[in-house]
């Protein structure tokens, strides 16, 4: 028996801004008062995408650049519900196994094709093909997908082998986005360096290093049900440009040379504040924070009371505090604040208690010391290799500066953490090595707490692509987190995904540090209508207004 | 990135100007060298003996403490970690000298079998060095550091050996132009006259003259040496944090100079009044050098 | 006490044309402008100079070819998978079947002398493959990176050449104190790292003072850059000038000149200058060279574009064509420097024309 549930009724939210409008003929009359027309906005950040279709990989630079040339399904809100964005209604079944999205109609990619059904499945097809190496499909979906078929011109058909909740919330990230089947069809190479969308923004050259140059699309008639504005976007241009050098990036904004920067560097916070024109915007992404992982395939780290030892030797709110100065908050939990259905009971599972850490240490059988005060068993010393990105735009400095905190602090209680800086590509070959590295940094984020199953079970262990870093699984967590995602009943939801927070705290996998944010500094003298989505805390450019000059919002 | 050229002007071969005259008037007087034999003998004290200069541990982070501005308790203040910047500058000058002699060394050792061979050897063997020697001299010094790096990851030894490699054509050249001229010269032609054993001239008249001039060559190379290690810490391919180190301080402090410009300060300082130091010395050398008789 | 000659002993090897041995120079009278017309018109001049410049030619090609075989091996001496450069980033996980499928496509599973083989051939045709990480021809990713490092370097000898000149004439030869000033101001500037002066020079007046951009494409972002690389190469052939400058006002003409009346200021400027920057410009082709290096560190620290932080990349990110191409381009940039260099010295110094042909 299917259920009827129709969500088109949230197509009025953002009520006034109906106007369809396209093309310069009527925009006079829709500029938001003080905008300057046209214009060059530029948008500073500091990581560069490896490649441009959010398909390929799936790391973080890639949703956020996406989202200003690729339109999703839908589009989330900051409560977890979702509204329409490319389809505009749909429909699941009682059993929560078919997803049934009824299309907008009219709309076309930037190089004339239709956005229809065939689309669609276009696109899940690719995102699931393992030669399009997509991270997120391997762990979001292949574990719940089945096909995606085209019922009709405009409605596809999704169909799931077991429920999963948080499926439409997955489907509002940039990683998700539609493409151009054509433009798809290209090869991989192509599509990494010019994908074509639906969205505010056609990418027209990328160079490499420098920046990523974007024009308006000025046929646009999909934005979400939750934008600002119906309709185009107000710049004539977007320029997306790399300083991956925190003073450089900050200087450019201070400067006026761009309008707006990704990540503002955490010494640059006070001036940011004390400075009249800059306008900050935090948002704490929903997301496994950034924690150093555990090998527990290394013989100290099999052992529970050693890794608690670590989590209690750490004190990892106060090196976090201080390498941030404070900007960024610590989390000792295994989501993040930002998640929903967070438990706060377990912000912080081991407080920093060096004796505790001892007294742990002596038990699991290391309380031999050698001649530099480092502890052993058996005559071995107790050592875990860190490798770490040694490119400072993957590190920066303050994570830098967390790791050796992290060291001398383990030193104080006997334990050797090396710290082995190492290049992007011998990176990747240890992320699929458990005996290259015995802790790893990493984060994952992810609009639903089943991030925690994504990063933890083992289901991923045995895909055995290294994302499970800790080499560890706990069928409790499994299951619990497998009901979870099946049940759609809020309260049934928050008991089963505390228990999770509960057990994975209880395991000390990783030793937690903060949540991933996005923190933007705003030219608010220059520029408005910059606003962050929740998916992925994605910067959102569509809305954006360049302002007269003097004019304050 | 390397703030000297071969080192000092009169001593690159290829465009050595006037010989030296004796100056009228003392440039940096006796003032000067005194001056800078301290700096050069504390930097060197702090080389061999650091725990004894430095009051605390280079390593040793203290969280509370960090960003302190200088005081009597952290002369040049503490850095993101609220790590002793004073001890680590003083820790770091092992490092760097290590660095810095090692690969002085590698340069004049590699210099003195490429210099020799093409100095005392035949026609070809000369021709076969100058070809060596311009092409590693067409290597913008940092390339090969960098790439030996990578090839053997960072590591002080890499850095010296880097270095060393770098600096060995300025010091070939010199060896191998001083060689051809002395082995010309008339002193030498007239103990061949008077029957001496060629392998007698050549280590009683000809290496001791070639040889002169090298030392004032290595003391200013030792310098330039210094800073080209620093520089490659500086671009993060030196030694692994968080070993004190003169260049990867600078790099780290570079991140926090606008709320801490000690961190960044003094290092650089140190290296820049070093090398400075080594400097004035080496001209002082050079002068006691000329005045003498070279023949 | 008068100026005595020391030991006219050569320091080094063969001296760059137009220094003879005793270091006294002809009397530069005769030679004012353009030497004596008939000599250049020689036929046999000019088949010595012909040759010389074939032979120049030659030398460097085989300097180039060497150069980049050497990084060629060097770089496969390096452990790790391309193929992992290639496909890799960040997060990038790609599974066995793609990574062999680039392993052939590139040819990294062929014995190493067949690779560097397909190398040579590409290097003759300046086809240097593409870059692992960049996807796109390194020829074409160092045409678009070195005018920017071009200009750099450009700029930085000009202030150089511009604090050399300045220094000298202000300061050599002077009695008492500005003369040791000079000569101090010259050492300190050659003894500052550009890692330290760059940092010092961008906090100070493009942070905390704003008189200077941070980060700029223009002209306004090319000044503090070539200061911090200007001012040490500029404290550098300041000695040079000044030393060879004190040699030539104790020559023979200068005091002719000033006896005919001449001022002093003018016969510092026009005669006695140009004997002092004969060493200075024969460096500068050395200069540039190491200029473009010092581009590296410089071009970091302000967040320049150019080559040399492509460099730095590639050499971190294992980029072995995009290395070996910059390498390539910034030897040849360097043989063509000191090329002009050796031009630009017969054109102070007309006495050098008459050097021509004579092996050097």
């Amino acid at each position: 028996m299917r259920r009827r549930s129709v969500m088109t009724g949230l197509a009025a939210v953002g009520a006034g801004s109906v106007l369809a409008a396209c093309g310069s003929a009527g925009r006079a009359a829709d500029l938001p008062p003080g905008t300057r027309e046209g214009g060059e906005l530029v948008f500073a950040t500091d990581r560069e995408p490896t490649c441009l279709d959010p398909h390929n990989s799936g790391d973080m630079p890639q949703t956020y650049i996406a989202r200003q040339y690729l339109d999703s399904l839908v589009s989330m809100r900051p409560d977890g519900s979702v509204v329409p964005w490319l389809a505009q209604s749909w429909e699941i079944s009682e059993d929560g196994l078919v997803y049934d999205f009824t299309l907008k109609e009219g709309v076309r990619f930037h190089d004339g094709e239709a956005l229809d059904a065939d689309a669609v499945v276009a696109n899940f097809d690719q995102i699931m093909d393992p030669a399009t190496q997509s991270s997120t499909a391997l762990l979001y979906l292949s574990p719940y997908f089945v096909s995606a078929e085209s019922l009709s011109e405009h409605v596809v058909r999704v169909t799931l082998k077991r429920p999963y909740s948080p499926l439409l919330t997955v489907l509002a990230q940039a990683f998700f986005g539609i493409e151009s089947p054509k433009a798809m069809g290209r090869g991989l190479a192509e599509n990494c360096e010019l994908p074509v969308g639906t969205g505010p923004f056609k990418v027209v050259e990328w160079r490499r290093n420098q920046e990523v140059v974007m024009v308006r699309n000025d046929d646009y008639t999909s934005a979400p049900a939750d934008a600002k504005h119906q309709g185009p976007a107000y710049a004539e241009r977007l320029t997306w440009r790399f300083l991956k050098d925190n003073t450089a990036r900050y200087g450019a904004l201070a400067s006026g040379k761009v309008h707006a920067i990704f990540n503002l560097p955490p010494e640059s916070v006070p001036t940011a504040q004390a400075d009249d024109r800059i306008e900050t915007q935090d948002f704490v992404h929903s997301c496994v924070p950034y924690a150093l992982d555990l090998n527990t395939t290394h013989p100290a780290l099999s052992d529970l009371r050693v890794r608690r030892a670590l989590v209690h030797a750490a004190d990892a709110p106060g090196i976090v505090t201080s390498a941030y100065a404070g900007v960024f908050p610590y989390e000792g939990n295994a989501i993040s604040t930002g998640t929903p259905f967070y438990d706060e009971a377990y912000h912080q599972p081991y407080p920093y208690d060096e004796a505790r850490a001892n007294a742990l240490l002596d038990e699991a059988g290391w309380d031999e010391r050698d001649e530099e005060g480092y502890r052993t068993r058996d005559g071995q010393r107790l050592t875990l290799r860190l490798p770490y990105a040694s490119d400072p735009g993957e590190t920066p400095p303050a994570d830098l500066t967390i790791l050796q905190n992290f060291q001398a602090m383990e030193r104080r209680v006997g334990v050797d953490v090396q710290l082995i800086p190492t290049d992007a590509a011998s990176l990747t070959a240890i992320r699929r090595d458990p005996t290259a590295f015995d802790i790893r940094g990493g984060y994952w984020n992810s609009p639903t707490a089943g991030v925690m199953y994504i990063k933890f079970s083992q289901e991923t262990f045995e895909i055995d692509n290294g994302q499970n870093v800790s080499y560890a699984y706990d069928e409790e967590l499994d299951q619990t987190l497998l009901e979870a995602a099946a049940t759609t009943d809020p309260e049934a939801q928050q008991e089963l995904y505390s228990r999770a927070q509960q057990l994975l705290t209880a395991q000390a996998w990783h030793i937690p540090l903060y949540p991933i944010q996005t923190r933007l500094a705003i030219r608010s003298d220059l520029v408005a209508d910059i606003w962050i989505e929740p998916s992925e805390g994605e910067p959102v450019l569509h809305d954006a207004h360049l302002l007269r000059d003097g004019d304050p919002r | 990135m390397t703030t000297l050229a071969p080192p000092a002007p009169v001593a690159d071969p290829q465009v050595a100007p006037a010989p030296r005259r004796v100056r009228r008037r003392p440039a940096a007087g006796s003032l000067g060298l005194v001056a800078a034999g301290t700096v050069v003998g504390v930097v060197l004290l702090a080389a061999l003996v650091p725990d004894l200069l430095a009051p605390q541990d280079p390593l040793e982070i203290s969280l509370s403490e960090s960003f302190a501005p200088p005081s009597a308790e952290h002369l040049f203040g503490t850095d993101q970690s609220g790590r002793d910047v004073f001890s680590r500058v003083i820790h770091g000058a092992r490092q760097s000298l290590v660095i810095g002699l090692g690969a002085t060394a590698i340069g004049l050792l590699g210099a003195l079998v490429l210099g020799l061979l093409g100095g005392l050897g035949g026609r070809i063997a000369d021709g076969v060095v100058t070809r060596v020697i311009e092409v590693l001299y067409a290597f913008p010094g940092i390339l090969l550091a960098l790439i030996l790096i990578a090839v053997y990851g960072n590591s002080a030894l890499t850095q010296m050996v880097a270095v060393g490699i770098a600096t060995m054509p300025g010091y070939a050249r010199m060896v191998r132009g001083q060689l051809l001229v002395v082995r010309g010269s008339a002193y030498v032609e007239a103990a061949r006259a008077l029957g001496h054993p060629p392998l007698r001239i050549l280590v009683r008249t000809i290496l001791p003259n070639a040889f002169r001039p090298l030392t004032v060559l290595v003391t200013l190379g030792i310098g330039q040496a210094i800073v080209w290690a620093a520089a490659l810490g500086f671009l993060g391919m030196g030694v692994q944090p968080p070993t004190a180190e003169w260049g990867a301080m600078l790099n780290a402090g570079r991140n926090y100079i606008q709320q801490a410009w000690w961190m960044d300060f003094f290092p650089g300082i140190t290296i820049v009044l070093f090398t400075l130091s080594l400097t004035v010395l080496g001209r002082h050398l050079q002068r006691a050098t000329d005045a003498g008789a070279r023949r | 006490m008068t100026a005595t000659t020391s030991d006219t002993e050569p320091v080094g090897g063969p001296r760059p044309p137009g220094t003879s041995a005793d270091g006294t120079p002809a009397d530069p009278d005769s030679s004012a402008d353009g030497g004596p017309a008939a000599d250049a018109l020689d036929p046999r001049r000019g088949r010595l100079l012909a040759r010389r410049v074939l032979t120049t030619l030659g030398s460097s090609a085989l300097l180039l070819w060497a150069v980049a075989t050497i990084v060629f091996f060097l770089q496969h001496l390096v452990p790790g998978d391309p193929a992992q450069t290639i496909l890799g980033g960040a997060s990038a996980n790609p599974p066995e079947e793609t990574l062999q499928a680039v392993r052939e496509q590139y040819g990294f599973d062929q014995p190493v002398l067949v690779q560097y083989g397909h190398f040579l051939a590409g290097l003759v045709v300046l086809d240097l493959g593409e870059s692992y990480t960049m996807k796109q021809s390194v020829v074409s990713i160092v045409a678009e990176q070195i005018a920017p490092t071009l200009q750099l370097t450009a700029a930085a000898l000009m202030v150089a050449w511009a604090i050399a000149i300045a220094l000298t004439l202000a300061t050599a030869g002077r009695p008492g104190r500005l003369g040791r000033i000079g000569s101090a101001l010259e050492v300190v500037f050659a003894a500052l790292p550009h890692f330290w002066l760059g940092v010092v020079l961008l906090v100070v007046f493009a942070v905390v003072l704003q008189w200077l951009p941070v980060v700029d494409d223009g002209p306004a972002g090319l000044v503090l850059p070539a200061l911090t690389l200007g001012i040490p190469l500029g404290g550098f052939l300041a000695q040079v000038t000044r030393d060879e400058f004190d040699v030539a006002l104790r020559q023979p003409f200068v005091l002719s000149a000033l006896s005919r009346g001449a001022r002093p200021g003018d016969v510092r400027w026009r005669q006695v200058l140009r004997h002092a920057a004969l060493p200075g410009i024969a460096l500068s082709g050395w200069g540039l060279g190491s200029l473009i290096s010092g581009a590296v560190v410089v071009e970091v620290i302000f967040s320049r574009q150019g080559i040399g932080q492509v460099l730095v990349a590639a050499v971190t990110a294992q980029d072995l064509p995009l290395v070996i191409g910059v390498t390539f381009v910034v030897a040849a940039v360097y043989v063509v420097a000191n090329i002009l260099s050796d031009l630009a010295s017969v054109l102070v110094d007309p006495r050098l024309r008459h050097a021509i042909g004579r092996a050097s």
